[in-house]
């Protein structure tokens, strides 16, 4: 299957302004919008979208027992990424796991007489790049949606949050508690002008 | 026909899960150095009350299948015959006869 994939030649995005969904519906949208879909583009690579700052962002692993069932759902998570213009990387194989178990084929005895058996589990993983968290959420719950029998997923997301985070959030919980040994008069003073503004702004 | 091996091994299963809880407490007394040791002797006596049926050791995984005591696989809890037969017919997901 994936033979009938041309390798090097990936259809380009459609143009934004065929997909622009503001402003008033006109005559020509529909047919406009269609042309602009590219039709097979499953046939194709997926486009792949450069990387603006190279910041990981989240890491898919695909595990299954079969190959293709992970070719296809790679192909699948690969083009639903690109329609959501996530930066991503090929589908990376990882190395395979082989479990053997050598057993007796009788019931009872004959010990020279045994049966090899074997499980092999592949592994492909796909890398995302500099995508909004909320794009890269959406990607996922895309992904679990349409889940495919027989591959399993697990996905490691990195976000990012702004310097000095924890110490906001401290301060935050630290404001929440009352501590009952020293209250600091500063803090009282603040409390009580921040009350009184309140007060005069609902009754302005 | 159920093998006795079988139902002795749940009765035993059932037991130590209603008694862990207990049984853990009495060996945390009797094992912890910095109590003294008459409390220690006592909760050692408490716990060689228990009956065999509440003990850990007592717990032996069996064939899901057949009830085999020996040649257990526990990842797919078979007998090393049950697990053949199976994986034979294709009901033991992604196993298959290895060739290399």
């Amino acid at each position: 299957m994936l033979a009938a994939i041309k390798r090097h030649t990936a259809q380009p995005c459609p143009p934004e302004s065929a997909l622009d969904p503001s402003g008033p519906p006109t005559a020509a949208a529909e047919p406009q919008w269609a042309a602009a879909t590219v039709h097979g583009r499953s046939l194709y690579l997926p486009y792949q979208h450069p990387r603006t700052h190279s910041i990981p962002v989240a890491m898919i692993h695909f595990r299954s027992y079969f190959p293709h069932l992970l070719d296809q759902f790679t192909h699948f998570a690969s083009h639903s990424a690109s329609a959501l213009a996530i930066p991503i990387s090929r589908p990376v194989a990882l190395p395979t796991q082989r479990s053997l178990w050598t057993v007796l084929k009788g019931p009872f005895a004959h010990k020279k007489k045994q049966e090899n058996f074997e499980r092999k589990v592949h592994k492909r993983a796909i890398k995302a790049w500099d995508a909004d968290p909320q794009v890269v959420e959406r990607w996922v719950k895309y992904l679990e949606n349409h889940a495919m029998g027989g591959v399993g997923m697990r996905v490691i997301k990195w976000e990012r949050a702004q310097v000095g985070i924890g110490k906001d959030r401290l301060d935050h919980v630290k404001g929440q508690i009352r501590i009952a040994s020293a209250t600091n008069a500063d803090k009282v003073k603040k409390l009580g002008e921040r009350i009184v503004r309140e007060e005069l702004g609902k009754e302005a | 026909m159920t093998k006795i091996g079988v139902l002795r091994d749940i009765k035993a299963r059932k037991g130590v899960a209603a008694n862990e809880i207990a049984r853990r407490a009495y060996l945390f007394v009797a094992r912890n150095q910095t109590l003294p040791p008459q409390v220690r002797y006592q909760a050692q006596l408490q716990l060689n009350t228990f009956g065999r049926y509440t003990r850990p050791t007592t717990v032996k995984n069996r064939c899901t299948e057949s009830g085999r005591g020996r040649g257990i696989m526990s990842e797919f809890g078979l007998c090393r015959f049950q697990f053949r037969l199976k994986a034979l017919q294709g009901q033991i997901p992604g196993v298959q006869k290895a060739s290399w």
